[in-house]
């Protein structure tokens, strides 16, 4: 073979390979929407792995080779779930007694308490643990907090060790008691992620989603790995990481895109913005893309996506648009898209105040669960709705050039997050806590970790979760 | 022996009577909807249409009106003004977050007019069992919480109360 069919063969893989490539929508009709279907998606079922956590609202494995799962409970504590399903009785992790003062974790509406629990990628040698909650102390401020695990004692965080070790990373003042946001995890460029939400209130009174001068309705990136009295420090290919900088004054000489650039007094930590409640996010472990299920308000919940190759900086519309439409919501749907469309969407019980009641599958609030890579699956985002439990997967489908939202059905679950096993299978929770009938994060009845497999591959004897077709 | 026989023969007496109140139930059912909420109330899943029992929590008291309900399906408490008032202050607890003042759907589903999300939510027996045993996601088992069975009764005569928006 010559070099030059060679290099010619080589050119058309490459050209394959860029077109194979998944493309944001740039107008609302290409964005996916139930009623979708993923194709080689197998039927799916939730497999039940343990139970009697209070309040489940996070679930992490561990990146150590122990096979441990880590579910937090909203109260303020983490269990571990052991490779044979057993729960450890004593809590691995607790903030609500290390202090004769009491609990550390606010917990007096449903949206607050302990959301997740995140590894160090080098948590096997260095024992670095994050957390993310809302603190009591700090009147509901969002306090991101890093604690070292004594080897000598892998399976619980004694309180000596957790005041001994514990580092603040990061103190974000809550002006409301929701919209926190929740989900933290690194990336495979070891920088940590954090899901910021509004700030609360409804409608984002405080027009957060298109400030850049807030750390609120943003997904933050910051670098963990500085001297003990750091905390934090921002990555230079952050998309603002200069922005905070006094810099000279630069009129003359540089185009008008040249100082909207430049951003000056925006928060370096921005990595992407304009996000209404980020409560879960994850990145997809065989591309490094990245999923955001961002919470909507009235009528749409959406799914955005960021290719692995993003550099940062996109702007998900909040609160100008909630999914591909105007927020106000209205009949006329009549407003610019400001930034970035989201890939998939689906609405509430209706479209827009007074609209036509929706058909078939919707929700009120998107949880992202992860990304499943498995089973007939490929690059697909499986997500949960807290309301009304159905269970979607949002994935790219190469062959029709456009992405597809597949409603999997049904379930009694309220779904509160996910994410992946050591084995890469997705993992999701379940509270039976809601708004209304919130009695406290350890009165409420008890919720479940599930393992998301396909339908024919569920172990026999195991427990499910009913699911029906609509 | 002879109450043997007599056994026997009752026994076939009954099954006897027993077929022909279900024909008659059957052909009444298909003329007249009204006669079959006279049954014994079957409470069943709004997800797969199971059977669900309806155990009382412990110390919870079976009122007359329950009994009344669980014998003949008919809520005692339909068009009782006091009962209506307790179960609109039951639904302002519990529900109207969901479904709206008026119950006319916001997150959750209407609960009033001729169309609901689980079609059995349309008879008082359908509707109890959604509210006692749950349905999806958010709409969780009410028998898990505070309130009885009897006020779930009183809440039911409050949704039926009200005008269809």
């Amino acid at each position: 073979m010559s070099k030059r069919i060679v290099v010619a063969l080589l050119a058309s893989a490459l050209c394959s390979w860029a077109i194979a490539q998944p493309s944001i929508p740039t107008k609302p009709t290409e964005v996916a929407r139930p009623g979708g279907k993923i194709p080689g998606a197998p039927k799916l079922a939730l497999v039940k792995i343990a139970d009697g956590f209070n309040d489940p609202v996070g679930v992490t494995a561990g990146n150590d080779g122990s096979g441990r799962i880590f579910v937090t409970e909203r109260v303020g504590k983490v269990r571990i779930v052991n490779k044979d399903g057993s729960v450890q009785k004593e809590p691995f992790l607790d903030l609500t007694n290390f202090n004769p003062l009491g609990t550390d974790v606010a917990t007096g509406f449903v949206e607050q308490g302990l959301w997740s629990i995140a590894f160090h990628p080098k948590f096997k040698e260095n024992g670095y643990v994050f957390v993310h909650y809302s603190s009591l102390p700090f009147n509901g401020a969002s306090l991101v907090m890093r604690f070292t695990v004594d080897k000598a004692s892998p399976n619980i965080i004694s309180k000596d060790q957790l005041t001994k070790s514990a580092k603040g990373i990061m103190n974000i003042p809550q002006p409301y008691y929701n919209h926190y946001g929740g989900m933290i995890t690194f990336g495979a460029d070891g920088l940590l992620y954090i899901g910021k939400g509004d700030g609360g209130w409804e409608g984002d009174p405080l027009n957060a989603g298109q400030n850049l001068n807030s750390l609120l309705s943003k997904i933050l990136r910051i670098d963990v790995d500085t001297a003990d009295d750091v905390a934090y420090r921002i990555p230079k290919t952050n998309p603002l990481a200069k922005a905070d900088k006094t810099q000279l004054m630069s009129l003359f000489g540089i185009t008008e895109e040249g100082f909207t650039a430049n951003q000056i007094g925006s928060r370096p930590e921005t990595w992407s913005y304009g996000l209404r409640n980020p409560y879960s996010f994850h990145f997809n472990q065989r591309n490094n893309d990245l999923f955001i299920a961002d919470v909507g308000q009235n009528h749409w919940e959406e799914i955005n996506w960021q290719p692995a190759s993003s550099k940062g900086g996109e702007n998900y519309g909040w609160k100008h648009n909630q999914g591909s439409h105007c927020h106000p919501a209205t009949a006329d749907n009549n407003c610019p898209i400001v930034g970035t469309l989201p890939v998939a969407e689906y609405p509430h019980g209706t479209p827009y105040e007074g609209g036509p009641k929706t058909v078939g599958p919707q929700g009120c609030s998107v949880q992202g669960l992860g990304v499943a890579n498995y089973g007939g699956l490929k690059d697909t985002y499986l997500s949960g709705d807290w309301c009304s439990g159905h269970l979607f997967g949002t994935a790219w489908d190469e062959g029709a050039k456009k992405w597809n939202l597949q409603d999997f059905g049904q379930t009694k679950l309220q779904f509160t997050s996910g994410n992946l096993d050591a084995d890469g299978n997705v993992l999701a929770v379940n509270c039976y806590c809601f708004y209304t009938d919130d009695k406290g994060p350890i009165a409420n009845p008890k919720g479940a970790l599930w393992r998301i497999l396909p339908a024919e591959k569920v172990p026999k004897g195991a427990e499910v979760a009913p699911i029906r077709q609509i | 022996m002879n109450f043997f026989y007599t056994s026997v023969y009752t026994s076939h007496l009954s099954h006897l009577i027993l077929a022909i109140t279900t024909c008659l139930c059957l052909f009444v059912s298909s003329v007249n909807a009204e006669e079959v909420k006279s049954q014994e109330a079957i409470f069943t899943d709004a997800f797969d249409g199971s059977p669900i029992k309806t155990p009382l929590k412990d110390g919870e008291e079976e009122t007359p009106a329950l009994k009344e309900f669980k014998a003949t399906s008919v809520n005692p408490y339909l068009g009782n003004e006091e009962a209506i008032a307790k179960g609109k202050a039951v639904y302002e607890a519990w529900c109207v977050a969901c479904h709206d003042v008026g119950a006319k759907g916001k997150m959750g589903p209407s609960l009033v007019g001729k169309t609901f999300k689980y079609p059995q939510t349309a008879n008082d027996v359908g509707m109890f069992a959604v509210i006692y045993n749950g349905a999806s996601g958010a709409m969780q088992a009410f028998s898990k919480r505070e309130i009885t069975q009897d006020e779930i009764l009183k809440l039911i005569s409050y949704i039926r109360s009200i005008t269809p928006q």
